[in-house]
């Protein structure tokens, strides 16, 4: 139901992943000296020896101009990394208010898609079988995309559910919009029947 | 239109997350270490005695090298992370709506199972149930201590998990796979 930056993260994994294979074959050919057999000599002459310090000249570090790089290039690493962070947060990226009709001369009407969708929540959680219900609509009034996410008891007839799910659920949405779905998503859950203990004598 | 689909693949938020806050983490460190040697002229302690541990080692050492490996391993795992498309989610049902051009009904894996277990449970004679669902296949394992009916109790338990998860009446949404175990009395 809801939206996790599958393809942002993807994105910076592979540039981070790139970054980090690389640094690890440099130090690690460095380190065991595996790029003596690959590099050809006027390369490997640039590179340091094994036993030369990891930073050979510490004084270098201890300009100003350094700092100042040093300090930007991490700053900017850094508002990235927030807001990759940020972008964790999972989104409904459900639509704006839906302009029903859109003539400002005559008025606009609008209406904000949580009304729709929790009547068809409400709707929902009065069909035999199921016990709890979300829904969210994206798209526009046009193009008008329905989710709904069922939570079904495991006795329900779930075949009914479905159907009840296009021909009440969607079939509402569909009188309120006087326009077809787009698309009707329906992911479907199921919990376990609560059981009760009473006995019974014949 | 933005469309989001119900079966979706692995998004990697997971690894995600842990490279976001490492990397913000350390930069944010080396942010406030370089504002710190503008505003004062020095490095503070705490950054420049890890710094000159790390530059006192030779490129030889066995920590250059193990940082090294380590470094091509982590590299290669996020690689991977990236570029596997890994496993969609869900199990889906073919069902044809009459209000939507298209439809996309989708099951959890945990629903299937929960719905397999419960078709098994209504069987004369199971004791247990242990059910797990994937994609392709839920398998169900039930204890019985009938011991001459094994057989029957497997074929009903088959038959009534079958009937449960042929949802639209054309098939069960997934293959079932039945195992009998029989108690020990």
């Amino acid at each position: 139901m809801r939206h996790a930056p599958s393809r942002l993260n993807r994105t910076w994994l592979a540039v981070v992943g790139l970054v980090v294979v690389v640094l690890g074959a440099l130090v690690t050919g460095v380190a065991t000296g595996a790029w003596s057999s690959v590099l050809p000599a006027d390369v490997l002459d640039r590179l340091p020896g094994r036993d030369e310090a990891v930073i050979a000249s510490p004084d270098g570090w201890d300009v100003s101009w350094v700092a100042v790089v040093v300090g930007l290039v991490a700053l900017v690493v850094a508002v990235a990394s927030a807001r990759w962070l940020l972008a964790q947060v999972p989104r409904r990226r459900e639509a704006k208010d839906l302009r029903l009709h859109g003539s400002s001369v005559t008025g606009l009407t609008t209406c904000a898609p949580s009304v729709v969708t929790e009547a068809v929540e409400e709707q929902a959680r009065s069909l035999a079988g199921v016990s709890g219900a979300s829904a969210v609509l994206r798209g526009s009034v046009r193009t008008p995309d329905l989710t709904v996410h069922l939570v079904v008891d495991d006795r329900a007839d779930l075949g009914e559910v479905l159907r009840e799910a296009d021909t009440v659920l969607a079939a509402s949405v569909v009188t309120a919009l006087d326009t077809r779905l787009a698309r009707l998503g329906v992911l479907v859950d199921v919990q376990r029947t609560r059981r009760t203990n009473d006995q019974i004598t014949v | 239109m933005s469309q989001v689909e119900l079966r979706r693949r692995p998004s990697r938020t997971v690894p995600a997350t842990v490279v976001a806050l490492v990397l913000l983490v350390v930069t944010a460190a080396i942010t406030v270490a370089s504002v710190s040697r503008l505003l004062d002229g020095t490095w503070p302690t705490w950054a420049l005695d890890p710094a000159g541990t790390v530059a006192r080692q030779t490129w030889g050492s066995a920590v250059v090298v193990t940082t090294g490996a380590v470094l091509l391993v982590v590299g290669v795992v996020l690689l991977l992370a990236a570029a596997l498309p890994g496993r969609r989610s869900g199990i889906p049902v073919a069902h044809t709506v009459q209000n939507a051009e298209a439809s996309e009904v989708v099951i959890t894996p945990r629903g299937v199972a929960r719905l397999a277990a419960a078709a098994a449970d209504e069987v004369d004679g199971v004791e247990r149930v242990d059910v797990s669902a994937s994609k392709g296949a839920v398998r169900v394992v039930v204890s019985t201590s009938l011991r001459e009916d094994v057989d029957a109790v497997r074929a009903a338990v088959q038959q009534s998990v079958q009937s449960r998860l042929d949802v639209l009446g054309t098939g069960p949404v997934c293959q079932v796979e039945t195992r009998v175990r029989v108690k020990e009395s």
